[in-house]
């Protein structure tokens, strides 16, 4: 038997990484996710290592079909992690809501990965935590790789103890983070199909009028969560100062920015981190505004903290004032250098605009300096992918009414140069959809033509499909299928013969999907036959009716890959 | 007062950066110092410009060093600046200051409306002066090894070994150890040594 002391290990994690340790230790079961950046690493993690622990892992067809998934399970009495990025609550969020009514029953963590100033995301800056308020689920923000794998531990702990899910929202300055972390060396093995459903009408079935007791017992809940958490030293006040001038309230990883300015400009100030941002522990909230006259509260994107501090101190009758997106951006990161600004022009102090620069200049880098623009060097499809043969086939001959639908993936850089052929972009799978609806408005005026990819058309392509053909319209959809989810790292995707554990799948056909929708003008070639991609869609576009294309050939990093192996 | 190391490390998607800063970090840990980093992946990988943040903290006894916060630094704050790419290397720059070393790998991924070469290493020495290296990393690893991916291991061996970051090559050895599958980790750990002469 190993002593507890030599359990103990302390390495260098990516957040994503650290999340994966953190449910490691807390023994969970199944794992269900969709991947998407900033969290796909999560499922990555456990498609190499489920086995090994007995973890049953699955990449879900979306996120909706994750959550669904890890319910069943949950019922079934097993501990279950989710992962997705932030617009998978969307996706998710008509189960997710009901499901704070019923409860878990096994535990359950979902983490959700945020996005601030897109870096890997189109579509828009998602503030999920608004999702927290609206379906009244705990959720937990992580400042650091440590938090990473201590908060999604400690939502398992929570999920445990409440009988609710636990959600533990990432950041991608978070998520994608490393540092060292110190963690427990896990020695479970998990036995999925040890699960049982008890069944429980009372607490399963959300029908009214229970539906509103339910309610009611999930607000009673989230109380006695709240005065859980107003114990729980997640929520702490870090450089407890005398200084009745100014507190800082923080969230996420914007501590750790605060922090920084704090240690760096040496400043005696009284810095409180909230790590449960549903519920907040109000009592030690307004305990800590009334040491002050002015709280300035950091936190990135929309003000759903500062708010919900402005109430608690009108709550309270504390008159101390509250600011933050009068002197934060709501768009876009935060970083050292705004929350610097922010903290000196509160406390009126003058900061010497970059110290260490060569002169004082207005935004005092050495480039602006030398007036020097770098021209931007965007996204781009890889060397020998094989868009590059279907594209440009593609827009020479479509007509010029074209009004081109994009969707969400590796096709989405058909927005960019050289291609340019991208009139919207909305999310998974709504080019086709889209695509629908311009076709019924414009008849021969315009002619859509989408372009999605395979995952995606799993996703939820399928549906749209599905209502263009029913409802009659005649809009040409391109699928790109390069055999593999791509742009998020490489996941497989029903379309592989492949699941999450690279175990062998049945594999589905995209032809034959289409054409069981009722697609009469289908076709499938290789993405490099010019001659028949050609033919085809010269043929398809005198067509009345719905039109499908699918182009296919293997991911060119994949291709090189599995030639190496 | 500063009391980080700041590295900032710049490329294009698909250029190694990402398991470059996975030994880094491990490699400051192994050295016994506090080191947060922040990278990117997934959209802005794919041929896209990527800038990886590491900090470490400057001292190794935990009494006299703070801990590294923040996993991002401010514009003028680098002290080290690795460049993958020229032009991704000129772009680091904005995060630079005058004693800020530059170690640039003398190689140009061009793409429509790149800079012409000559253009962007004039600039570079305007900016760097004395603290400038233009360093043939992606050459050397392609000549010597036939893989131009493993500049990343001979810029990071580059800088350890001239004394420009303070980690002790047995950590970055042990780092690569622990990072490296073991099918790739033979070349990793020559590409590093190469740059020991």
């Amino acid at each position: 038997m190993e002593n507890k002391k030599s359990n103990l290990k302390c390495e260098v994690l990516m957040g994503n990484e650290a999340i994966v340790q953190g449910a490691l230790e807390a023994g969970v079961d199944f794992v269900t996710m969709y991947p998407g950046c900033p969290s796909a690493e999560i499922g990555d993690e456990f498609g190499k290592i489920a086995k090994d622990y007995g973890i049953y892992y699955e990449i879900s067809t979306n996120e909706k079909v994750a959550l669904e998934s890890a319910v069943g399970a949950s019922f079934s009495g097993l501990k279950s992690l989710v992962a997705m990025k932030n617009f998978g609550v969307n996706v998710c969020s008509e189960v997710l809501l009901p499901l704070l009514y019923t409860g878990t029953k096994g535990a359950m963590v979902i983490v959700v990965g945020d996005d601030p100033g897109c870096w890997s995301s189109a579509q828009t800056e998602e503030n999920s935590r608004a999702f927290s308020l609206m379906a009244h689920i705990p959720t937990l923000e992580p400042a650091d790789a440590q938090e990473c794998r201590d908060f999604v531990k400690l939502g398992f702990e929570i999920s445990e103890k409440f009988n609710i899910p636990v959600m533990v929202r990432t950041t991608i300055r978070v998520a994608h983070q490393r540092a060292p972390v110190s963690f427990e060396i896990p020695n479970h093995k998990s036995q999925i199909t040890n699960g049982k459903f008890e069944k429980n009408f009372h607490q399963y079935v959300t029908l009214p009028p229970r539906v509103l007791e339910m309610k009611k017992e999930l607000l009673e809940k989230t109380e006695k969560i709240r005065a859980y958490l107003e114990k729980s030293k997640i929520n702490f006040e870090n450089k407890k100062s005398k200084n009745n001038k100014l507190g800082i309230i923080v969230s996420g990883i914007s501590y750790l920015h605060t922090m920084q300015v704090v240690e760096e400009m040496n400043l005696n100030l009284s810095v409180l981190k909230i790590s449960s941002f549903y519920p907040l522990p109000k009592k030690k909230i307004a305990d800590f505004i009334k040491r002050f006259k002015q709280v300035l509260v950091i936190e990135e994107l929309e003000p759903y903290l500062e708010r919900e501090i402005k109430i608690i101190a009108n709550e309270n009758g504390i008159k101390t004032k509250i600011i933050g997106k009068e002197i934060l951006p709501e768009i876009g990161e935060l970083n050292v250098g705004l929350i610097e600004n922010a903290i000196a022009k509160v406390l009126g102090l003058k900061i010497k605009k970059l110290g260490n620069s060569l002169k004082e200049i207005p935004a005092g880098s050495k480039l602006e300096n030398l007036k020097l623009e770098i021209p931007r060097r965007t996204p781009r499809l890889c060397d020998g992918c094989p868009y590059w043969f279907a594209l440009p086939v593609i827009k020479r001959l479509a007509p010029e009414n074209v009004v081109w639908g994009g969707d969400i993936g590796c096709n989405m850089m058909t927005g960019l140069a050289p291609h340019n052929m991208q009139d919207y972009l909305f999310c998974m799978g709504s080019s086709i959809g889209i695509g629908h609806g311009v076709s019924k408005a414009t008849g021969k005026n315009n002619k859509a033509i989408t372009i999605m990819g395979d995952g995606t058309f799993f996703h939820s392509g399928m549906v749209g499909l599905i209502n263009a053909v029913y409802n009659k319209s005649n809009p040409l959809m391109i699928i790109l299928d390069n055999r593999i989810t791509a742009m998020t790292g490489h996941q497989q995707n029903p379309g592989m013969g492949l699941n999450g554990m690279w175990q062998s799948a049945p594999e589905m056909n995209i032809e034959e999907i289409v054409k069981a929708l009722g697609v009469k003008n289908v076709k499938t070639l290789d993405q490099g036959n010019h001659g028949e991609l050609e033919a085809v869609m010269k043929e398809f576009l005198t067509k009345d009716d719905v039109s499908v294309i699918i182009c296919k050939r293997i991911c060119a990093i994949l291709d090189r890959r599995q030639k190496k192996n | 007062m500063k009391q980080n190391y700041n590295i900032l490390i710049t490329g294009v998607g698909g250029q190694g950066l990402v398991t470059l800063v996975d030994v880094l970090t491990k490699a400051i840990l192994a050295d016994g110092k506090d080191v947060k980093s922040s990278e990117l992946h997934g959209l802005s990988q794919r041929g896209g410009a990527v800038a990886v943040y590491v900090s470490m903290s400057i001292h190794t006894n935990p009494e006299r060093s703070r801990r590294v916060y923040s996993p991002l630094f401010k514009k003028g704050d680098a002290d080290l600046v690795l460049g993958l790419d020229l032009l991704e290397g000129l772009r680091a720059c904005d995060f630079a200051n005058k004693e800020t070393k530059l170690i640039i790998n003398d190689y140009l991924l061009p793409f429509i409306g790149v800079m012409p070469k000559e253009e962007i290493e004039k600039k570079l020495q305007e900016i760097g002066k004395n603290n400038l290296y233009f360093i043939e990393a992606s050459k050397i690893c392609k000549e010597k090894m036939q893989r131009e991916i493993l500049a990343t291991m001979y810029l990071l061996g580059y800088a350890v070994f001239n004394k420009h970051l303070d980690i002790k090559p047995e950590s970055v050895i042990s780092a690569i150890n622990k990072a490296i599958p073991e099918k790739y980790r033979k070349m990793n750990l020559q590409a590093f040594e190469l740059a020991r002469s």
